[in-house]
């Protein structure tokens, strides 16, 4: 697992946002909401719409690359990170209104989609929206007969499939599998147990991320 | 501020074409300060590879390995020397840096926040060269028309700016060399 760093609330106008680093990959997520609903035709009547949007900066990847918003892989990753984040919210408290997430890539090196997921849960968090769990995500691969965690680029292109795996730690539920290329039953079993390891020790880093936010905060308060 | 002749490979052939990508992730007022002046940051620290162009006309990166290979006959386990990737930096001239003030009733407020700009009726970016030249002037229109004297007090007041951001920048290009 590679070394993970993660700040909360860099932006100051958004209602909560993160920085989240795994290894050299480098996302920003803020959080807008819950707020009025921008476009009444979408409200619905007795839950929060979620909507999530996933960019990748110019300079991001290795080559610059210019890639307008709505393309393809884009709009994919919105859509599942949208989705795993929906299972999470407890948007039935908060009907006819609408949670807005914004994730960016910085820096590309491999397992965007995890750090991005992680980013929006510490953002949503700061934010101050209710969730049934946090939700962590970690991707993981096997090459050469070796279960991977946490692949970087290089690892990712070698050709070996790409678990990237989303769970609520404490309920011990799965919101997201994802994998690509081939793999044997058995060996996927470990694969996806690493990965759930993986995950937990996430969730402890944001935990206590979390927590020394909050002191921070009563410190500053002086309670 | 940058010589592009010192981008240029080989004269009417090759050039260096440089990406420039601002993204703005946090807007608190004074974007376009804060703008230039990582600007300028990303282009004091950047470091072009050391190329030549060989006989099929292709770009080629001159690395210590081509050197070794070229040089016939030497025995292939000498101990490994650092690979000496070549890179070399712009020289800038002449800095720009730039402040932007607002005018409210009679009253200049500089380097302002969202909220300061929200209320502001006009502002004024100046951008001045580390040899205090006059760069750039920009007032975009608005209900308040601005005094001669009130545009002499902002060019004052960035002057002081520039210093200070020129000492900022010192202090962090040159953190950086030590590394």
């Amino acid at each position: 697992m590679r070394q993970l760093r993660a700040q909360i609330g860099n932006v100051a106008k958004a209602d909560g946002s993160s920085v989240f680093e795994m290894g050299n990959t480098k996302v920003i997520a803020a959080v807008y909401g819950p707020r009025e609903v921008q476009n009444k035709s979408q409200q619905i009547s007795d839950q929060a719409l979620v909507r999530c949007e996933y960019s990748m900066a110019n300079f991001s990847t290795g080559d610059r690359m210019r890639k307008l918003k709505g393309d393809r892989r884009s709009t994919e990753i919105s859509l599942v990170i949208r989705q795993t984040m929906e299972a999470c919210i407890l948007t039935h408290l908060m009907p006819r209104s609408q949670i807005d997430i914004f994730v960016q890539v910085l820096q590309a090196d491999g397992g965007t989609r995890s750090a991005c997921i992680n980013a929006a849960t510490l953002a949503l968090a700061d934010a101050g929206i209710p969730m049934r769990d946090i939700v962590t995500s970690c991707s993981a691969g096997y090459l050469n007969s070796t279960p991977l965690l946490d692949l970087n680029y290089t690892e990712d292109s070698a050709g070996g499939p790409d678990v990237t795996l989303g769970i609520l730690p404490k309920l011990d539920k799965v919101t997201l599998l994802q994998m690509d290329a081939k793999l044997p039953v058995d060996i996927f079993e470990n694969v996806m147990q690493l990965a759930i390891e993986g995950c937990k020790a996430i969730a402890n880093y944001i935990r206590e991320v979390l927590l020394e936010n909050t002191n921070q905060l009563e410190y500053r308060r002086g309670l | 501020m940058i010589d592009l002749k010192e981008l240029s490979l080989l004269s009417g052939k090759a050039a260096w074409m440089a990406y420039l990508d601002i993204y703005c992730l946090d807007a608190d007022g004074a974007l376009f300060d804060a703008a230039l002046l990582s600007a300028i940051a990303a282009f004091s620290h950047l470091e072009i590879p050391v190329v030549s162009l060989n006989d099929d006309g292709k770009i080629v990166l001159i690395s210590e390995e081509q050197v070794t290979a070229m040089s016939e006959g030497e025995p292939v386990n000498k101990e490994k020397r650092k690979l000496n990737k070549e890179k070399r930096k712009l020289t800038l001239k002449s800095i720009p840096l730039s402040l932007t003030c607002i005018l409210h009733k009679n009253y200049i407020l500089a380097d302002p926040t969202l909220e300061e700009e929200s209320i502001m009726e006009t502002l004024i970016t100046i951008v001045l060269d580390s040899s205090s030249q006059l760069v750039s002037l920009y007032k975009p229109g608005g209900p308040v028309l601005a005094y001669t004297s009130a545009i002499q007090d902002c060019v004052a007041l960035t002057r002081q700016r520039v210093k200070q951001l020129q000492k900022i920048l010192d202090e962090v290009i040159s953190g950086m060399e030590v590394d």
